[in-house]
């Protein structure tokens, strides 16, 4: 009855060596599609995901190509241990590979590969990102709201900003309109200046903050090209929803809006007020800051 | 940028702003016309953004006649107007006043200018 609870797992593949959490492209002519993704990686084996079923037992010539300079691309035959379908997903496979090094040559190959995934995940984020300042002292990459000298988050009451309709026009997406029109941002205080609502159709790439210089620095993608926005004097950053693989319908800037009036910014240089704005009209990203460049100086 | 283009942009954006109002269908054609003229995403958002939060203090005609001595590039710059002027689908008096000037100084033909017309209500569809 023991036995049940001694029973090992089943081993899936017989692989020695750490494995390596390690994402590359493997081309081959017997691989379904010709190429597969590695999931993980060691001295002697290898998971790869691929978009068909691996015949077990057959061992086809794996051509590695790798991100970085440290490794040329090598080939090397493996043999398929198992392979199985992904959940419910028809395109999903997952399958462990034994290497089966015959030369020299690739057995140092593939020595060599272990040694530097080895070295390569020894070294934490901090000293990666040491490493950056140290190439660019100016950039800090950040993917989390900065931290500015004058925090602020807008409070509950606060009005959403949208710019003042335009007559006969749809109410979203909003338009854009210099006619001294009834203000739609706040109706006590000082009259809003227009907004300006810039048309998009991009994806976010990404996201810097230079804390030397106060800008961030925007990378927007429109089909294979990402676009470089710079916010200088930035004072506020604000994710108001998940932006990842979101499609920004457009951009909104505006002189004054609630938030610029309690941000209370002193000095000569002119701040603006920008969101950017998904489908319908949802705000996804703010940004206080001097206006946008498209340069990192201006 | 060159003197023209800079020349040509800041036309864009009085044509623009002729009325007083910035339609979206001007926007839209306007940004149009900016990457057409080769600027990038980001160099059209920041031109689109300068320009379009307030009306331009310079409201003097551009000369565009003399900052394009080719007879094809004036043509291409009237029609790039003309595009901003037909994009919201009626035609306000300040901007005809202004093509009209233009076309003058031009010297373009009755002929000529209705195949400009054509080719920027084509481009407006």
């Amino acid at each position: 009855m023991l036995s049940r609870f001694l029973k090992k797992k089943p081993q899936l593949i017989d692989r020695d060596g750490d494995r390596y959490d390690v994402s590359l492209r493997v081309l081959s002519r017997e691989l379904p599609g010709y190429r597969g993704v590695t999931l993980d990686l060691s001295r002697s084996g290898v998971q790869l995901e691929t978009n068909g079923l691996l015949e077990i037992g057959s061992e086809p010539e794996l051509k590695f190509e790798f991100d970085r300079g440290e490794l040329e691309a090598f080939t090397c035959k493996a043999r398929v241990v198992w392979s199985k379908q992904e959940g419910n997903n028809e395109r999903k496979f997952r399958s462990g590979l034994t290497f089966i090094p015959v030369t020299d040559d690739e057995k140092r190959q593939l020595a060599r590969m272990s040694t530097v995934l080895q070295t390569r995940s020894e070294t934490d984020l901090k000293t990666l990102l040491d490493q950056a300042r140290r190439i660019d002292p100016e950039l800090e990459r950040s993917y989390r709201n900065i931290q500015t000298n004058q925090p602020f988050y807008p409070a509950p009451g606060d009005s959403p900003i949208h710019p003042p309709s335009v007559e006969g026009a749809p109410p979203p997406p909003p338009a854009v309109s210099a006619a001294p029109e009834t203000p739609a941002v706040q109706q006590d205080g000082p009259p809003p200046h227009l907004g300006v609502y810039i048309p998009l159709n991009v994806i976010l790439e990404g996201y810097t903050w230079s804390r030397a210089s106060c800008t961030l620095h925007i990378g927007l993608r429109e089909g294979d090209q990402v676009h470089n926005l710079f916010f200088p004097d930035c004072q506020l950053f604000q994710v108001l929803e998940p932006t990842v693989d979101k499609t920004i319908a457009g951009l909104y800037t505006t002189k004054t809006s609630p938030t610029t009036r309690k941000l209370n910014l002193a000095g000569d240089r002119e701040h603006k007020h920008y969101r950017f704005v998904a489908e319908g009209g949802d705000g996804l990203i703010d940004i206080v800051s001097s206006p946008c460049r498209s340069t990192p100086q201006g | 940028m060159a003197n023209s283009t800079h020349g040509l942009v800041k036309a864009l954006f009085q044509m623009v702003w002729a009325d007083d109002i910035v339609s979206p269908e001007e926007v839209e054609a306007l940004t149009s016309i900016l990457r057409q003229l080769g600027f990038s995403l980001s160099e059209v958002i920041c031109l689109l953004d300068k320009n379009l939060s307030e009306p331009p203090d310079d409201r003097s005609p551009v000369q565009i006649e003399e900052i394009f001595p080719s007879r094809e590039d004036q043509k291409m710059a009237l029609q790039a107007l003309m595009t901003i002027c037909f994009s919201t689908g009626s035609i306000d008096p300040e901007q005809v006043g202004y093509i009209e000037g233009l076309v003058m100084r031009m010297g373009l033909s009755a002929h000529e200018l209705e195949e400009l017309r054509k080719q920027a209500t084509e481009a407006t569809c």
